[in-house]
């Protein structure tokens, strides 16, 4: 049986941009995301299109995408290629949430409750005319947006001569990446291995990844990166199961945008912004590997001791850094974070100085390693603390990398950019 | 330092002032009057220390008003004893000279070295006291001190704590603060959240509105439909009670006259009108026979034409090119004839020269067969033998000569070759070596010795012959004749074939050979000749013969001579062809009536079987009565072209008569042909109410489309949701970097407190004793509040304990020395955080500014006079100066500040600069110098 394998498609999940026109463009992504997925079942002729949870997301899906996705899965429908759906947290289908008043195609099966559903896939019609059976499909769905028990424990012991295929939104415990989500549906995964499936298709888990190889236990990652959290290519898996042999599984980018990180730590060799800029274009198709076909969404976050610390506190320079690395990029996105910016300084060199910057020296550090503590510093003046019992943590936190910008702010040579 | 001379030649009003040879003093009062330049002194030693500032002549305030270039001068004595000299200028640009240990180094316009630990500003504010500055040092002013000291304590490269503590407080004050005052970044997004947030009720609304529009609209949409189906129904219904049932009556007549009109191609091939179509062809017919008889008529004459025209003519014809060919031969046989009468002429005269040039040689006219000898005859070799023969006879003959003249020449002479010889010799070294007026007698010898040397070669040569042929004798002679007989008879065997004269032979020389090829050449000529005469003949000979055969060919009598002949030939070809184009004319005459007679054969059968087919037509109507047939065909035919009529009409007035067929055929189905007026005018209201109905329901639809499509433009919640993330994640970061920038403040602020702690209280002590010793204990103790203001401790009478003037205790955060200074007489303070209250019974403690006048200006004196001690500890101690600080002290503190003063100037230069002449006396007193300014 050959199949598609996806999950998290999550349309019309809140793309997290302070651009409205990425924003835009995010949405349209996870849309053309799907899109790409209904061509390329009907390119590669599958049998099936399994679809392990959170299509949508809650009560997001907007009446547009809402037709979108009934239009895209009646292309599938009018090819013949069955939709096995089973709801995930996001898309849950107790009575009165959407996945259950859709007006589904013909061709979709949607599980949505713990009870497994059972689906024959058949392929064309053969010499005598009637369907070839290709496999049975197993799924179930999320009742709810919180479900605690492990579904897969009440799937049928599969027994026939087909490829057996489950379905399922689930976390596995432990599983690579379990710990970036809540945990719904846990399941664990020596049940999953030794359940007797060829293939475990599930969804949660937005980082692909592989479980077990045989039988196949995988997670597609989702169809098309929302944040910064959610970076490297996305897509879905080709999956073609003969019973009883492991599954070729081939992953198929589909994401027309990609989300990408840079971090530039320590940038003491640039000294001019051209110099920084050249630098961070280095890193960046490093990062990228020179694709051109994918929209890039990159974040860059530079920190660290640097020459420019002082331009690039400067909102214009930042301004102009951002706006020449997005031209030179080429980013459809471009966040540029600066941490702790500093001069290239020694602050333990300053330490043991007589006078006020050695005292303040001395004293970040004594608070921050919890031997002193600020006398004049209550909970009450910092807006970002929410739980008052962390308090010294915080500080400390805060304190983390202050020392250089201690340095930096009360030097007159390094204050005054001399 | 101490300043020992100061010199101004240029300096505001003073001009050329010096304060004398004799050196200022440790304590020196300045006396003068108001304006008499007390502040222009001071700011003349300030720049001598400090440099000239502003740096520009025509900014500098004490520029004098001549314009001259400022120009000052002062001597100095440091601590360590060494003597400076410095001169300070300022032009068009600020130049200073240092002398010292008797180098001379450029200063420019830099502070003095040894002041470098005190900055301009901090010399001007604490070095300085004015009388309306040392009546206040206020909070501001005493923090920008402590900043500059404190920090200045071993690390003049920092920014002030307090400062970099404010940038940070206000960097995140600008990002959040507790008020509402300014612009707050993160209140900024809080409130974009808000408005996100409500905006992202409004977006689940709007979706909600969609999707309900969308409902609507469909619901709209289908009545809609189902209302246009009714109307139309109606108006189908109506449409046939008016107009279609008319349309049905003439449909039903056409369908009556069409059945009139027989099955369709009954009539085809009919004419439109049989009858006269029928009279029309008897009538052809008859015309046609007609014209077939006069065609016939017509053709005999040509006939008759083309027949005229015989073989012989058409023999001639056909001898048409070979007649022209001949004609051609005769007139180009002229030139032939004439050229062959030339021939015979040249071959006569050809023939008469070779018999004379023959004669000459042959002894008779030659043969035949000696002509082709003569003409085969190789005269280039005959030739050479006639020339050898000639030889031979010369030898002959010149043997008989020398035989006759031998002995008669001279002999060569010996002397002769000796001298030219010797003359040859002369002249080769003459003309090798000698100068140039030599080389003409070497070629003048060189010629001598030529010509005698010729001279004897000859006559040798000539002995030498004749000694040669008379060494031959008589033998010679005979065989020279035997050798010229010889060479004879090979030139006769030569021309063996020939008849030759036997003298000709005896003396044959160039001229008989010159006989023999003019004879060669005459006889190639005649033969020339003779061949091109005979291709002439021959060539006329083959004209008159082809003539003659023509003739007997085409049996014409031909005349004699070809141009009569041939000129008869061409006038009976040029009759021939006469008679063929005539002949021709008549033959084309001929078919065309012939071809013309066919065309009439043609049409009169085809009018015939036309006819024919007609009347079977006519008879297939009926009987076989073909007239009456025709009458019925008439008729059928009229009412099928009313039915065409009539359905033209139908469609021309009604374009979509299939259609209307159509609705005709469902009305049948409908079974309501029967409606009538009530019906029609039932529909007509129900069609206006439908009609009605539509428009509202299409606005409806419009108004849902517009709705629909003004929802789908909103921002959806998932985008909303979106920016949302973004701005709440950017709150937290700011709210962070907020923290951040709070909690490096706090820890800034609280390190430079501890650092006042562990420092500030020496300077505090030492002011405390200063304002001890001028106020004789009554202020014994200075105290420095958490904001830098100043309080003081006062010793206390007992009815000012009893009224608790000052107060017992006073604000929290107030500190207090902690050593006592000795022979100050200040008691030792508790030197912790926090303010206790005075020490003992007697004393209270004092804000600053509830001081009289008098005593806040001592408070002040003694703190700067004790910051200065430690700005300039270890260091150069600067020179202070003090304007008429004292003004309103009461006599006993001025005298014990004068003390102070002059016990302090054992240490520092003091100027104490007045007006008044009594207090200068007091100072003078005390051991002053003084410096008179008028």
């Amino acid at each position: 049986m050959r199949f598609l394998h996806a999950a998290d498609v999550h349309l019309d999940s809140p793309c997290s941009s302070r651009s409205e026109t990425v924003r835009q463009r995010l949405r349209d992504a996870s849309r053309l995301a799907f899109q790409r997925l209904v061509d390329l079942s009907l390119s590669e002729r599958v049998d099936a299109v399994l679809i392990a949870g959170d299509l949508f997301d809650d009560e997001r899906l907007s009446f547009q995408t809402e037709r979108f996705l009934l239009e895209q899965l009646h292309r599938l429908d009018s090819e013949g290629i069955p939709v096995v759906y089973a709801t995930g947290n996001h898309d849950p289908g107790r009575e009165g949430l959407r996945s259950l008043e859709l007006p589904w195609p013909d061709n979709v099966t949607v599980a949505r409750d713990r009870a497994p559903v059972r689906i024959a896939i058949e392929g064309p019609n053969n010499e005598s005319g009637t369907p070839e059976p290709r496999g049975v499909v197993t799924a179930a769905g999320h009742e709810s947006a919180a479900e605690t028990g492990d579904l897969s424990a009440v799937f049928p012991t599969p027994g026939g001569r087909l490829a057996e295929i489950a379905v399922l939104h689930t976390q596995v415990v432990d599983s690579p990446g379990s710990a970036a989500h809540q945990s719904y549906a846990p399941s664990q995964l020596d049940a999953l291995r030794t359940s007797g499936h060829d293939y475990w298709a599930l969804g949660h888990v937005h980082k692909r990844s592989v479980l077990c190889d045989h039988p196949g236990i995988h997670y597609p990652g989702n169809l098309q990166g929302r944040t910064h959290g959610e970076r490297g290519a996305k897509g879905c898996l080709l999956v073609d199961v003969q019973p009883g042999r492991p599954p070729d599984v081939e992953f198929k980018k589909l994401a027309p945008i990609q989300w990408e990180d840079l971090d530039v730590h320590d940038s003491s060799d640039a000294k001019t912004l051209d110099a920084l800029l050249e630098m961070i274009a280095e890193g960046w198709d490093d990062v990228t590997g020179g694709e051109t076909e994918t929209e890039w969404i990159g974040r860059i976050r530079i920190s660290g001791a640097t020459p420019l610390w002082r331009e690039l506190s400067q909102d214009d320079d930042q301004n102009h850094l951002s706006d020449e690395l997005a031209y030179r990029l080429g980013l459809l996105d471009l966040t540029l974070e600066f941490g702790s910016l500093y001069p290239v300084v020694r602050p333990d060199e300053h330490r043991a100085r007589e006078d006020v910057l050695g005292q303040t020296l001395r004293l970040v550090r004594d608070v921050s390693s919890g031997q002193a503590s600020l006398s004049g510093l209550s909970p009450g003046q910092l807006i970002g603390l929410d739980e008052p019992e962390r308090f010294d943590e915080y500080v400390r936190e805060l304190l983390g990398d202050a020392d250089a910008e201690i340095l930096a702010r009360m030097r007159k040579r390094v204050a005054e950019g001399r | 330092m101490k300043l020992e001379r100061i010199q101004a030649r240029a300096f505001g009003h003073f001009e050329n002032f010096d304060s004398g040879a004799a050196q200022l003093g440790d304590l020196n009062v300045v006396v003068g009057p108001n304006e008499s330049g007390k502040t222009t002194f001071f700011h003349l030693l300030h720049s001598i220390i400090f440099g000239l500032y502003p740096a520009a002549k025509d900014q500098h305030p004490y520029t004098p008003w001549s314009g001259r270039d400022l120009d000052v001068e002062a001597a100095v004595r440091l601590d360590n004893g060494e003597e400076w000299a410095i001169q300070r200028k300022l032009g068009g640009s600020p130049t200073a000279r240092l002398t010292r240990n008797g180098s001379v180094e450029n200063l420019r316009n830099q502070t003095l070295a040894c002041a470098n630990h005190v900055t301009r500003d901090v010399f001007r504010q604490v070095f300085a006291l004015t009388l309306a500055e040392v009546a206040s040092l206020e909070s501001q002013t005493w923090s920008e001190i402590q900043d500059r000291l404190i920090g200045g304590m071993g690390a003049r490269d920092l920014v002030p704590a307090r400062s970099v503590a404010e940038a940070l407080e206000t960097e995140a004050q600008r990002l959040w603060r507790s008020t509402r005052r300014g612009t707050q970044e993160i209140r900024v997004l809080r409130e974009r959240i808000r408005n996100a947030k409500a905006a992202r009720s409004e977006a689940l609304e709007a979706d909600r509105i969609l999707r309900e529009s969308m409902r609507e609209l469909e619901q709209a949409e289908e009545a809609l439909r189902a209302t246009r189906v009714e109307r139309e129904r109606q108006r189908l219904l109506i449409e046939r009670i008016t107009q279609l049932l008319p349309i049905r009556e003439r449909l039903d007549q056409v369908a009556r006259l069409e059945a009139e009109a027989g099955p369709p191609g009954t009539l085809d091939g009919l004419p439109a009108d049989p009858s006269a179509e029928r009279h029309r062809l008897v009538t052809d017919i008859a015309t046609l026979q007609d014209h077939i008889k006069k065609t016939q008529v017509e053709a005999e004459e040509p006939q008759a034409r083309a027949e005229s025209f015989s073989s012989d003519q058409q023999a001639l014809l056909d001898a048409h090119r070979e007649i022209e060919e001949i004609h051609a031969a005769v007139a180009a046989a002229g030139p032939v004839s004439a050229r062959l009468s030339t021939l015979e002429h040249e071959i006569r005269d050809r023939q008469r020269r070779i018999t004379s040039d023959s004669s000459r040689i042959f002894e008779r006219a030659l043969t035949p067969q000696e002509e082709a000898a003569l003409r085969t005859l190789a005269v280039r070799d005959l030739h050479d033998r006639v020339r050898d023969a000639a030889a031979a006879r010369d030898r002959v003959r010149d043997h008989a000569v020398h035989a006759t003249l031998g002995g008669a020449l001279p002999q060569p002479s010996p002397r002769a070759l000796g001298v030219g010889l010797v003359a040859g010799v002369a002249a080769a070294v003459l003309l090798l070596a000698s100068p140039p007026w030599a080389r003409g007698l070497g070629v003048v010898l060189a010629l001598a010795a030529s010509i005698a040397l010729a001279r004897w070669w000859t006559l040798r040569q000539a002995h030498r012959d004749g000694a040669a042929g008379k060494d031959a004798g008589p033998d010679a002679g005979a065989r020279l004749t035997r050798q010229a007989e010889e060479a004879t008879a090979v030139v006769r065997d030569f021309c063996s074939g020939l008849p030759l004269r036997s003298d000709v032979l005896a003396e044959a020389g160039s001229e008989f050979v010159t006989t023999l090829t003019r004879l060669q050449e005459l006889l190639e000529e005649f033969d020339t000749r003779a061949v091109e005469m005979d291709e002439a003949k021959a060539t006329l000979e083959r004209i008159d013969e082809r003539l003659t055969e023509l003739g007997h060919r085409l049996e014409v009598e031909l005349p004699p001579t070809r141009e009569a002949a041939i000129h008869v030939l061409q006038t009976r070809l040029r009759e021939a062809e006469r008679a063929q184009e005539a002949s021709s004319g008549a033959s084309a005459e001929l078919a065309r009536l012939t071809h013309r007679e066919a065309e009439f054969e043609e049409e009169l059968a085809s009018r015939t079987q036309t006819l024919q087919t007609l009347d079977q037509q006519l008879r297939a109507l009926g009987g076989e009565d073909v007239e009456a047939n025709l009458g019925i065909a008439v008729r059928m035919r009229r009412a099928g072209e009313k039915a065409t009529e009539l359905r033209a009409d139908l469609e021309q007035s009604h374009p979509n008569l299939g259609d209307l067929i159509d609705r005709l055929a469902e009305l049948d189905d409908l079974e309501e042909d029967q409606a009538g007026d009530d019906t029609l005018a039932e529909a007509k209201i129900s069609v206006e109410e439908l009609s009605d109905r539509i428009e509202t329901l299409a606005g409806q639809v419009r108004d849902l489309r517009n709705t629909y499509d003004r929802a789908a433009e909103r921002a959806t919640a998932d985008q909303i949701d979106g920016e949302i993330d973004a701005l709440e994640s950017e709150v937290r970061r700011l709210e962070r970097e907020h923290d951040r920038k709070i909690v490096l403040a706090h820890a800034v602020r609280e390190a430079d407190h501890r650092f006042r702690e562990d420092h500030q209280p020496d300077v505090v002590r030492r002011a405390s004793s200063y304002l001890a010793s001028i106020t004789d204990n009554r202020y014994d103790r200075i105290m420095v509040g958490d904001s830098g203001e100043f309080y003081v401790r006062r010793s206390c009478d007992g009815a000012a304990l009893a009224a608790g003037a000052g107060g017992a205790t006073g604000p929290p955060g107030v500190r207090e020395p902690t050593e006592v200074t000795e022979g100050t007489g200040v008691t030792e303070g508790t030197g912790v955080a926090g303010f206790t209250g005075a020490a003992g019974t007697a004393r209270t403690t004092v804000a600053a500014d509830d001081l009289s006048t008098g005593a806040r200006e001592q408070l002040y004196l003694a703190m700067r006079l004790a910051i200065m001690s430690h700005l300039d500890h270890d260091r150069e101690r600067l020179p202070v100066f003090i304007d008429e600080a004292l003004v309103n002290w009461d006599g006993a503190r001025r005298g014990r500040g004068f003390q102070l003063l002059l016990e302090l100037s054992r240490t520092r230069q003091v100027f104490v600069m007045t007006c008044h002449e009594p207090w200068a006396e007091e100072l003078a007193g005390v051991g002053a110098n003084r410096v008179g300014l008028t």
